[in-house]
């Protein structure tokens, strides 16, 4: 699908949407139509909007383009477009609308008056594009889709930016703290402690639950896998995650119930199936597990995670490759 | 407030490496700041969602990243406190654990609510305000259907009221009574009867019982019984209903200051007596006791407000705290188990978390065990967590072990284990 193909499909989604800008400054019709078409390009599949033509462009995909044409933000993406291309008067209205903002990020991120406004700078010089690309400056912005408002996307490239330069300055800062070290001694202590039948049991119900347990993890849904990262791993509140997936926190506490329940039924019926364990054995082998506490559930829980960066990784170098515009 | 580790093995099972804390500044190497600045506002399609959930799962850099930014949101967003509080680093939560009651108050009481408490606070205040000035100016005229009795009008006429009950007053400002009247006098004949009617006969009620204020029927009813008692401590503070009162019929309406005067000193013997009783054919049956909370002249009438006693409400159930400990003063195990209630009901926080067998409570940011009690003298151990007393804990007493790591390891946990209290508190940094 062309940018033409693109526009002749979604005409009147995107005439509202341009309706919406009040100041274009000097940004051309066309070129609008074409950053719209990157946004859409690049929140959406390649194959779906690209591959589908006019007449064959799925339901799905057309409705998902629909919604997203209404809800983008048209005016920021349009100071984006114009900053992008140099105009001055973008540069002067964003220097002057986002320049504090950003040096009081950049400070909540460093600490460090003198260094936020360095890091105020450098974003500054990426915004505007110090890199070339085939004799063209590319500029920051291009990679600014609209989908959330400009301020956030600032924040986040700022973050970015920062955590950069954090990981340049602190190359060789040790990555595991001392604690993960003193867990996996202790977690090692039972383990050699046991010993004859007791231990050779307890090994036995420790590596079926493992497999169970990492069978059940694999099974399921991504939003669970996340949720329960989120709980468990990076120790947030429920409300804390109730704003990450915008619902109430009771809500969340209704789902890590559901999941919690979903991994037993899981782990129960693979020990069953898989190791052949009577009713018996697998609630002891549960509360062994639970005892014992030295089966590495995070490694399971991110096994998925190759197979989820490479789709992740072919949608966005899609997104990347036609980002520049 | 929620339970969220119902199953508790495998909760401990997924609590195995928990602890581990973000790794701060690392950013994967494919962030794209665009997605997830949207993914923070909510502003990705739900394939885009769900596939950038997917590698929010299994990344934990970007992970990381979209915590830092959701957060950085928040507070840019110049929320209140309340609001960020979650975002808040574990020991400012601790913090502002303590505000909780605040925080909860602030909740019903924001902004928004108020917008629907002040015209619900100005309407309260106009009824307030305006219900006893329209009561006061509708005394006059009460209406019978409100009442449950008839009008002194038909009063007058009939000499009972519906329920046979009246109450007539001997005299002006004496005593009111309540009187069953016998069938006997045919409303024909009461009417035929009747005497001069004072101007404006009223009909008052008190504890659903007819009261009326009239002058003597034709044929006043007859007096059965009286409750001597009541007669005895018979004073103007000590009348039943509110009534009326007004001049006797065959006398002028009486200044305001007479009337008064006359409300205020009861004739004891007079008022045993309903007007016209002079062929003893109305028996008095139940005084009811009353308080008398002044008198009220307005013209030719003169009021006094009366207060049934039996009208007062008894004492509520037992809600508060200090009407229950005072209640169950003198019954020792009463008073333990009132005090113990109440001390529960102000311990137990807001969020509650259940491991195990055991119920956690978030009391001033520290997770104490429901069957903490500071007032009970317990052996009491304080524990930094990961010290060598803690490992020589955990291996000495496996039960603790499940209550120690259910939490993370900066919090504070207060747990009861076989009649010992154990402190867990993080190491110092």
């Amino acid at each position: 699908m062309t940018v033409e193909d693109f526009r002749k499909i979604f005409e009147q989604e995107i005439s509202s949407a341009v309706a919406r800008i009040d100041r274009r400054y000097s940004v051309t019709d066309d070129e609008m139509f074409a950053a719209l078409y990157h946004s859409a390009k690049k929140c959406l599949s390649g194959a779906r909007v690209g591959e589908s033509g006019n007449g064959g462009l799925n339901p799905d995909a057309r409705k998902e383009t629909v919604d997203l044409l209404a809800a983008i933000n048209c005016e920021d993406l349009c100071l984006a477009v114009a900053c992008a291309k140099g105009d001055e008067a973008a540069w002067e209205d964003f220097f002057r609308e986002y320049r504090s903002y950003m040096v009081s990020m950049a400070r909540g991120m460093t600490q460090d008056a003198g260094a936020a406004e360095q890091l105020a700078d450098s974003t500054f010089a990426e915004l505007y594009g110090l890199r070339e690309s085939s004799g063209a400056r590319v500029s920051k912005f291009s990679f600014y889709s609209g989908r959330g408002s400009l301020r956030g996307w600032l924040r986040a490239v700022v973050y970015q930016l920062s955590a950069d330069s954090h990981r340049q300055t602190s190359r060789f800062v040790q990555t595991e703290e001392p604690e993960d070290m003193d867990r996996l001694v202790r977690a090692d202590v039972p383990a050699r402690a046991s010993s004859g039948e007791l231990g050779f049991i307890r090994e036995r119900y420790r590596a079926a639950v493992s497999d169970a347990l990492r069978a059940a993890l694999k099974d399921l849904e991504p939003r669970e896998r996340l949720l329960l990262a989120y709980y468990y791993y990076d120790e947030l509140t429920l409300r804390e995650i109730g704003r990450m997936f915008k619902v109430h926190e009771a809500t969340i506490s209704r789902w890590l119930t559901k999941v919690q329940k979903r991994i037993r039924k899981l782990v129960e019926k693979n020990l069953s199936r898989d190791h052949h364990f009577n009713r018996r054995e697998v609630t002891e082998a549960i509360e062994l597990a639970a005892e014992q506490m030295d089966i590495n559930v995070r490694q399971y829980l991110f096994e998925s995670a190759p197979s989820d960066r490479e789709r992740e990784r072919t949608t966005e170098s899609a997104g990347e490759a036609v980002a520049p515009r | 407030m929620f339970s969220k580790t119902e199953d508790g093995e495998i909760d401990c099972m997924l609590r195995a490496h928990a602890g581990r804390r973000s790794d701060h500044g690392s950013v994967c190497r494919e962030f794209d700041p665009d997605c997830a600045s949207a993914f923070v506002e909510h502003s990705l399609t739900p394939g885009e969602q769900s596939r950038y959930e997917g590698h929010l799962a299994a990344c934990h850099p970007c992970r990381s990243s979209v915590i830092a930014l959701a957060r950085m949101a928040d507070a840019d967003a110049g929320r209140s406190r309340t609001e960020i509080e979650p975002f808040l680093a574990p020991d400012k939560r601790a913090r502002s654990a303590r505000a909780s009651f605040g925080t909860w108050l602030g909740g019903w009481f924001g902004p928004v609510s108020l917008q629907h408490l002040v015209p619900a606070a100005v309407a309260l205040l106009i009824v307030a305000v305006g219900l006893p000035l329209l009561l006061l100016r509708k005394d006059p005229q009460p209406d019978p259907a409100r009442s449950g009795v008839a009008t002194s009008q038909e009063q007058a006429a009939n000499g009972q009221t519906k329920d046979g009950t009246s109450l007539a007053a001997s005299k002006p400002g004496g005593r009111a009574e309540i009187a069953r009247a016998e069938p006997v006098n045919a409303p024909e004949t009461a009417a035929s009867n009747r005497p001069q009617p004072s101007p404006e006969p009223a009909t008052k009620e008190s504890d659903g019982a007819a009261l009326t204020d009239q002058p003597a029927p034709a044929a006043p009813p007859k007096m059965e019984q009286v409750d001597s008692a009541l007669v005895a401590e018979e004073t103007p503070r000590d009348v039943a209903g509110s009534v009326q009162l007004p001049p006797p019929p065959s006398e002028p309406a009486p200044a305001p200051e007479a009337a008064e005067r006359k409300l205020a000193r009861i004739d004891e013997t007079s008022s045993l007596r309903v007007p016209g009783d002079s062929k003893g054919s109305a028996e008095m049956i139940v005084v009811k006791p009353g308080v008398y909370s002044g008198a009220q002249s307005s013209g030719r009438i003169t009021t006094g407000t009366i207060t049934p006693k039996d009208a007062i409400a008894p004492p509520s159930s037992l809600s508060n705290d200090a009407m229950r400990r005072g209640l169950a003063r003198g019954n020792p195990e009463a008073e333990s188990r009132a005090r113990n209630s109440s001390e529960a009901a102000r311990l137990r926080g807001t969020a509650t978390r259940k491991i195990g067998s055991k119920t956690f409570w978030l009391v001033k940011g520290v997770w104490t065990d429901k069957k903490y009690n500071s007032g009970r003298e317990q052996a009491e151990i304080t524990v930094v967590r990961d010290s060598d007393i803690y490992g020589d804990l955990m291996a000495k007493h496996g039960g603790l072990k499940v209550f120690f790591t259910a939490f993370p390891s900066d919090e504070r946990v207060t747990v009861v284990y076989k009649d010992t209290v154990y402190k867990l508190v993080p190491p110092a940094k």
